[in-house]
């Protein structure tokens, strides 16, 4: 009995030696693929708004508008106006619109811009109101144009 | 070899191509204009002189009361209300086209519909005096 039992206990320690050198590892690669489509995202924080009296001695500055600029990170850009000089068609008052910068490089973050504008001193303008004041919310020509190529 | 790198350069700039991108953003220029009220309103004068007459001009924007006059009451000037309309055809104004006769020191008004409110004195037979004719204006 004692021969059996040593007999099984000697198979036994053979199959888990068998089963140990049996195991292995073993490594691969592989790449993972990224297509990014670089973007700008545009968002407006301000119009450009103009106060202006007849005849003014001074020329007018207007209130800044503003935009933000969201590009992917070191993506390059540019920015352009439709028209920079303009006489608006409702009040008949030239002016004249810049960029705070033509160009960029994205970073990942919003990036400020401002447009600038100014208005001649001594227009008349054109303002049915008489002693009033006109606003040229209905005028056809009041909507400027941003171009961001990138 | 040569045909293999044309059709690899020009693959190479379409997918550059391809990923240029350009977006077209609005923004709005808002605009009042104060056409002028009584107690904000603002005039422009000027004078001209020809070789015979003298005129001075006052061009407000708004109806204000312009009043023009001699600055001084030692000399007897012959003033005539007047006006020189600057016609446009798009907004034809209201004043008379040819001068007023009245000899009158009282200026005439009329309202033109590009250039606000003006009102017109002139100084006829300026040459026959001596010396500076020097005129007030109050609005």
């Amino acid at each position: 009995m004692k021969k059996i039992l040593a007999l099984v206990a000697l198979a036994a320690s053979l199959a888990t030696l068998s089963l140990t050198a049996q195991a292995a590892t073993s490594t691969g690669t592989f790449n993972v693929l990224i297509n990014l489509t670089s973007a700008c995202v545009y968002t407006k924080t301000a119009d450009v708004t103009f106060n202006y009296t007849s005849f003014q001695a001074a020329p007018a500055t207007a209130t800044a508008g503003g935009f933000t600029l969201q590009c992917s990170n070191t993506l390059p850009y540019t920015l352009a106006l439709d028209l920079t000089s303009v006489t608006d068609q409702a009040t008949n008052l030239a002016y004249t619109v810049a960029l705070s910068a033509a160009s960029g490089t994205g970073t990942g973050v919003a990036q400020t811009y401002s447009v600038t504008g100014s208005m001649a001193s001594g227009q008349a303008g054109t303002c049915a109101a008489a002693g009033g004041s006109c606003t040229n919310g209905a005028s056809t020509n009041k909507t400027r144009t941003l171009t961001i190529t990138y | 070899m040569r045909r293999k790198f044309l059709l690899g350069l020009s693959m190479l700039m379409a997918a550059a191509y391809a990923l240029a991108g350009s977006a077209s953003e609005q923004f709005s220029v808002k605009i009042t204009l104060n056409a002028g009220s009584a107690s904000a309103a603002s005039c422009v004068s000027s004078s001209t002189s020809s070789s015979s007459n003298a005129s001075v001009q006052v061009r407000c924007s708004s109806n204000v009361f312009v009043a023009i006059g001699p600055a001084t009451t030692t000399r007897t000037l012959q003033l005539v209300s007047a006006f020189q309309p600057s016609r446009s055809s798009a907004s034809p104004d209201i004043c008379p086209d040819s001068l007023s006769g009245s000899d009158t020191a009282e200026a005439m008004a009329c309202q033109s519909g590009d250039h606000g409110m003006v009102t017109m004195l002139a100084i006829p037979y300026a040459e026959r005096r001596f010396g500076p004719v020097e005129m007030l204006v109050s609005f």
